[in-house]
């Protein structure tokens, strides 16, 4: 599709149609259908299998026959090596991971180098690198658990752990996915954004709750969390508790705010704050100095929840419908003013309820999902840019930024 | 059972074995039959028959349908059963059955009933007498927590999710929630005996609660919130941004921005923490609002206790390794004092004090009602053969 006689793509829309001449391993990598189809004739394949189902018969029936083989056919901890004739494999075949490279040869997007989107759409996990236009696309990416899964990226890849204990993969930068370390993965939970790429909070579902920041390898490193959260932007975790949501960092627990956290970001929070009375308002508070700056009362319905950009300029915002159709609509909130953008309607997320709202490090992009699973790119001025085909349907995303 | 030839039940063992006296007209037990076996086996084999033959007609004949589908629920396997006060359909148990113990399940001045919903029965314990009062035909088929609210001459139960309710006059079959009853997600105790908040559940935008009279009409009283509890006076607690609010026609007043422990008709239990999260537990006066601070405290507890009407002492349960505990916290002193009894926490009310404060009824995690007293002592009242899932108390 990148060929000097096919069309180009649209200005950020990804097909995975056929190979790319450039790339030695096709599209769906040195396994895949990118290479030639096999000629072997149809009677052949019939007769294979017709072999097959015979060997398996007489398999089975030998193996009854002469009972002193079952422990070699059905082996245990204690039986002696199996013979090798007799050893069958029922199991479907399980598809090889693979990981295949395509460079679009254009920017995604006007950001710097080093800002890399990761999107997992099924059991493929894309890395959108948006200032080269370069995506890596790895399959394989199966999590044995359809249970809720945490996606964080690290310095040099991605990491997926499912809520379910046993389950998560490690997905190092252009190679296949890894089986997480028992460490992390054995008690199940979440995982956050630790303090720098290196470190990730560990929630598990076991004991107490409580955040532990580890290693890539799931060692701690010595910092604890008191409670599990979700993170607050600078690498550590913002906790809902009696009284109100905090800000937990190792030996402190501070409270931001007695009322609802509706966005986070590095320099500021938005938050719902009532009266004793119940009248409520949208607050915009600084993060350095605790000063709250009152935007204006909150209304009949508020917002859920968002992100607020790196510059501290504008949130984004989700918000939930309560009509049946359960959509869920985007807002930028100026944080000035309190002016308000109804901007698009979101896709949802099916792993966590929650929309995934990426600011560039610039401040001048917004990424999310867009209805149909599309990840598309919003500027300041609610202008909005799809940034992948119709063929996609993403679930998750994360950024990381070096 | 409780002729004078039979021995007397256990103290709060109710079983629901045979029939009324003859002539009695609510049925307090008679003598067992004497009828031989043989008899009882031609008998079976009759009604089978009968069974059989009913079943044929009835396909060939539709419109009789209707007639068997008319009662609100399935009615239990009950064997012979005692005498009724109300027409029963043919060839179905009767649905209000009456029995008495011949004693007290609690020294309590008469008119206090306590009232337990579980599986397809509603029981009315009139605690001072021991007469107990079943209704059949109550089953929500939901796992949902229930409302179990008394009026003066009935109780209303409803499920939390859109299964359809009921009425139950005292002594009478049930019958559907009338009118504005049926509305919302869960009913309250009203201001006064004969109306009642209907309300949906907080955090919809839409969300409301409404006063309506025991006939199901709408008093005109609406509340623009929804409401997750009573606030143990008449109107509404609910659970909003910045904490618990007490709701009521013209006023919304924050009762706590920490978690609601115990409520009580003078009193309430909070949790309340600082910006640094250091919580302390907090006896709050309802008329003036003052806090008094009892003692450092850790965590929230298992949901919403009770506080007895004298207001000195909470009711609350704490989850733990062992389960949900119920515990008792004098209000002057702050003292804990952890009892035997695990409690149900499916949402349900399951803890109610008696009026004198003397006793808490409690319903444990295998369905029983369990009588806790001060000191923390308990016993079983009553061990029916239906697990009990919600009880409220009316005294007259």
């Amino acid at each position: 599709m990148t060929g000097p006689n096919e069309p180009e793509p649209e200005l950020g829309e990804i097909e995975w149609l056929d190979g790319d001449p450039d790339d030695p391993d096709g599209p769906n990598g040195p396994d895949g259908p990118g290479h030639q189809p096999s000629r072997i004739p149809r009677v052949a394949w019939y007769a294979l299998v017709v072999v097959v189902l015979a060997a398996v018969v007489i398999a089975v029936t030998v193996s009854q026959s002469h009972p002193k083989h079952r422990a070699v056919a059905t082996p245990t901890p204690s039986s002696t090596p199996p013979t090798p004739s007799i050893t069958i494999h029922l199991d479907p075949p399980t598809p090889t991971p693979s990981v295949t490279v395509r460079n679009l040869g254009h920017p995604l997007l006007d950001v710097s180098r080093g800002v890399d989107l990761f999107a997992r759409d099924g059991a493929i996990m894309l890395r959108l690198e948006l200032a080269t236009g370069r995506i890596t696309r790895t399959s394989g990416v199966e999590l044995n658990s359809t249970a809720p899964a945490s996606m964080v990226a690290t310095r040099h890849g991605l990491l997926l752990m499912s809520y379910d204990p046993g389950s998560g993969l490690l997905i190092p930068d252009g190679k296949r996915p890894q089986s997480l370390p028992d460490r992390l993965a054995q008690g199940g939970g979440s995982v956050a954004p630790g303090p720098d790429l290196d470190h990730v909070w560990l929630m598990t579902n076991v004991g107490n709750a409580q955040a532990v920041l580890v290693g890539l390898d799931g060692h701690p490193t010595g910092p604890t969390l008191p409670a599990s959260g979700d993170p607050d932007d600078t690498g550590y975790l913002v906790v809902p508790l009696t009284g109100g949501v905090y800000l937990a960092r190792p030996g402190s627990l501070r409270r931001i705010t007695t009322g609802a956290l509706i966005a986070v970001g590095p320099t500021r929070w938005l938050t719902d704050e009532c009266d004793d009375q119940h009248r409520c308002t949208l607050n915009v508070i600084d993060r350095a100095t605790g000063e709250h700056h009152v935007l204006g009362p909150t209304g009949d319905h508020p917002y859920d929840r968002g992100q607020i950009s790196p510059d501290g300029s504008t949130a984004a915002v989700a918000r939930y419908s309560d009509s049946s159709d359960g959509s869920t609509t985007l807002h930028l909130v100026d944080l000035a003013t309190g002016a308000d953008r109804t901007v698009v309607r979101l896709g949802q997320n099916p792993d966590n309820g929650t929309p995934a709202l990426l600011w560039t490090p610039d401040s001048r992009w917004l990424i999310t999902i867009g209805q149909g699973g599309r990840i598309v790119a919003i500027d300041r001025a609610g202008h909005v840019r799809v940034l992948t085909g119709a063929g996609t349907s993403v679930s998750q995303l994360a950024l990381r930024v070096q | 059972m409780t002729g004078s030839q039979q021995p007397e039940p256990e103290l709060g063992e109710i079983e629901w074995l045979d029939g009324g006296r003859p002539g009695d007209p609510v049925g307090a037990g008679r003598p067992p039959s004497q009828i031989p076996r043989a008899v009882w086996y031609t008998l079976v084999v009759v009604v089978l028959a009968a069974v059989v033959i009913a079943v044929t007609v009835s396909r060939h004949h539709s419109k009789p349908r209707a007639a068997s589908a008319a009662t609100p629920s399935r009615t239990p396997p009950t064997p012979t059963p005692s005498t009724t006060n109300h027409p029963i359909p043919p060839s179905r148990v009767p649905l209000v059955t009456v029995r008495d113990l011949g004693h007290p399940l609690l020294n309590v001045p008469r008119g206090v009933d306590l009232f337990t919903s579980g599986g397809d029965s509603l029981l009315r314990i009139e605690l001072a007498s021991g007469r107990i009062t079943r209704t059949a035909g109550v089953g929500l088929s939901s796992g949902a927590p229930t409302s179990l609210v008394a009026g003066p001459h009935q109780v209303m139960l409803k499920s939390f999710d859109n299964v359809p309710g009921f009425l139950i006059p005292d002594g009478r079959p049930a019958r559907p929630l009338p009118g504005g009853l049926a509305r919302g997600t869960a009913i309250y105790p009203g201001p006064d005996p004969v109306h009642f908040w209907v309300s949906d559940q907080p955090g919809s935008y839409q969300a409301r609660s409404e006063l309506v009279g025991v006939d199901g009409r709408p008093t005109g009283t609406t509340l623009p919130l929804g409401a997750s509890g009573s606030d143990g006076a008449g109107y509404l607690l609910t659970e909003g941004i910045g904490g618990v609010y007490d709701v009521r026609p013209g006023s919304v007043q924050r009762v706590t921005s920490g978690a609601l422990l115990a409520v009580g008709p003078t009193r309430l239990l909070t949790l309340e923490c600082d910006p640094h999260y250091r919580c302390t537990l907090d006896a709050v006066d309802r008329a003036t609002g003052v806090h008094h601070v009892l003692r450092p405290a850790s965590t929230a507890g298992g949901g919403t206790g009770t506080i007895s009407p004298d207001g000195r002492t909470a009711a609350v349960s704490s989850i733990g390794p062992a389960g949900t505990t119920v515990h008792l916290v004098n209000l002057t002193t702050g003292a804990d004092r952890s009892t035997s009894v695990q409690a149900d926490s499916s949402g349900s009310t399951t803890m109610v004090w008696t009026p004198d404060s003397h006793w808490l009824l409690v319903v444990d995690t295998t369905g029983h009602i369990v009588a806790i007293d001060h000191n923390g002592h308990a016993r079983i009242l009553i061990s029916g053969e239906t697990p009990i899932t919600a009880i409220t108390l009316r005294a007259e």
